[in-house]
């Protein structure tokens, strides 16, 4: 099983038990998570570049991270267009942005920079409406997220940190967006899971579980409670995601 | 995860334990909070699964709309089903005053009601508001608890003014947006407040919340609760199966405590 959604490094907003790499190696383990998808936190809330290229090299030594960079449009395009090429080459395997807390718009040039970049290195983008669970997080707003899918249909984008307050937002977007898959774990809702595969087909959901920031098995919880062929389970598990990081 | 894992029955991390009752679920129309309605059945399927015995039940109705007529909804549920359903009466903030403590007497004395609330408080209409805290010295009277939506400061000071209360502290004190980490702010209050219990139900699903609060108040005041059927009661219980803490606190958390508090 792929978390397609955990972090990297320390957590500024709480105590978080789990960080430390090797605690959340441990974490992973005990809930059957074999591989994460990672975005280190000093990316969105520190030195952005020193902490991708952290992500990256601890990637490089272990094969169950899996390394996202999370993106900062500080510098011009052009300077951005380089850097993201550079964290292809190394290993990059998609990308994060996180507007609300970087203070930027999606509509921006530069930012309409990184979206065409990302379709062009063919880099999954994961758009994060809270970046995780919590209500009291800043969140990103959900027409603007629209409008960037819209505008750039050839780039798969996955959508985070929707609860059930955002699912009918999600469903039509999803409707209308056929370049849009979504991550589960901000779903909370009664059977949301069940509710999302039922509407989408599995090959448009991915499992995520906010390792180490989240309870994994509340993610885990999720996938057990929902009725999925098995072709269907190993989809969201892991499957989607690796077609989606060019890993099959 | 491994094929093995995956195919694991739904409520596999429940089996060990027994009896457990969730404190704090809804019957009724749930379209108010937004979200689709969930059938009855549905509602009991997925308590099922969970392994869960019984749930402290009160409608939406009564919370938001009209207390008389949730309540009685509420009241014709639990009759129908009186092995799994424990009944709690709630009233709406626009019927506190005389005709709120009426409809709660008359629930508790007259339909055996075991348990008040989800009351939903508000910055605009605090827990610590008059109206609001002559419920609780109500609850206190009938030496019953008091599922109360609220955040930690009002809490804290009704918590003060009604000590003989037994209060228990919905989403462990988050949901009112307050600020980024309101349970940590819940959790330290409890801590000083000997009649707030910590009610784990909420969207939010941080690591190591569960601990924290074990570590503070004891396991004896943290409280298992689902907010079924609008949160999932998997993801709620797995906060509980998941959590390092020793085996007999989470018996306490999933059953005796509230066995207890309910004098079950």
């Amino acid at each position: 099983m792929i978390d397609f959604y955990g972090f990297y490094g320390p957590w500024p907003y709480w105590n978080s038990p789990h960080t430390a790499p090797s605690r959340m190696l441990q974490l992973m383990a005990k809930n059957g998570i074999e591989q994460a998808v990672i975005c280190h936190t000093g990316a969105i809330f520190d030195d952005w570049d020193k902490a991708n290229n952290e992500a990256l090299a601890a990637a490089q030594a272990d094969h169950r991270l899996i390394p996202f960079v999370c993106l900062n449009p500080v510098i011009s395009g052009e300077q951005m267009v380089a850097v993201m090429k550079t964290y292809k080459q190394r290993g990059c395997r998609g990308i994060r942005l996180y507007p609300q807390h970087h203070h930027y718009r999606l509509s921006e040039p530069v930012a309409e920079t990184m979206l065409a970049t990302a379709e062009q290195l063919g880099l999954p983008v994961v758009l994060s409406v809270r970046i995780i669970m919590q209500w009291g997080l800043p969140t990103l707003d959900t027409g603007e997220i629209s409008a960037a899918v819209r505008k750039f249909p050839k780039v798969q984008f996955v959508l985070s940190g929707t609860n059930y307050g955002e699912s009918r937002w999600l469903y039509e977007l999803m409707d209308s967006a056929p370049n849009v898959s979504a991550e589960i774990s901000a779903m909370e809702g009664f059977r949301a899971v069940q509710e999302v595969v039922a509407r989408f087909g599995a090959k448009r959901i991915l499992f995520g579980a906010g390792t180490p920031l989240q309870y994994p098995a509340c993610n885990v919880a999720k996938m057990n409670v929902t009725q999925l062929s098995a072709d269907d389970r190993e989809a969201i598990a892991s499957g989607n995601a690796r077609r989606l990081m060019g890993l099959l | 995860m491994t094929a093995a894992a995956l195919a694991a029955p739904p409520a596999r991390a429940a089996q060990s334990f027994s009896n457990i009752i969730d404190a704090h679920a809804h019957v009724g129309a749930m379209s108010p909070m937004g979200v689709r309605d969930v059938s009855f059945d549905r509602f009991l399927e997925a308590a099922d699964q969970c392994g869960i015995s019984r749930m402290c039940i009160s409608s939406i109705g009564s919370t938001m709309y009209d207390a008389d007529e949730g309540n009685r909804f509420t009241r014709e549920l639990a009759q129908k089903h009186p092995d799994r359903l424990i009944p709690f009466a709630s009233v709406p903030y626009a019927q506190l005053g005389q005709k709120g403590l009426d409809a709660i007497e008359r629930a508790v004395e007259s339909w055996g009601f075991r348990g008040i609330g989800e009351i939903m408080t508000d910055h605009s209409d605090p827990l610590d508001h008059p109206y609001w805290v002559a419920v609780l010295e109500k609850a206190a009277q009938y030496k019953i608890p008091v599922l109360v939506h609220a955040n930690s400061g009002p809490c804290a000071r009704a918590a003060q003014q009604v000590p003989e209360a037994t209060i228990l502290l919905a989403h462990i004190g988050t949901g009112l947006g307050e600020f980024q980490a309101e349970w940590v702010d819940a959790i330290l209050m409890a801590k000083s407040h000997p009649n707030v219990y910590l009610e784990i139900c909420t969207s939010i699903l941080a690591d190591g919340m569960i601990e924290d609060a074990v570590s503070a108040v004891g396991a004896g005041r943290v409280i298992f609760g689902t907010d079924s059927p609008l949160l999932d009661p998997s993801v709620q219980l797995a906060k509980i199966t998941s959590a390092e803490i020793p085996e007999d606190d989470k018996i306490r958390i999933l059953s005796t405590n509230m066995h207890r508090i309910l004098n079950l």
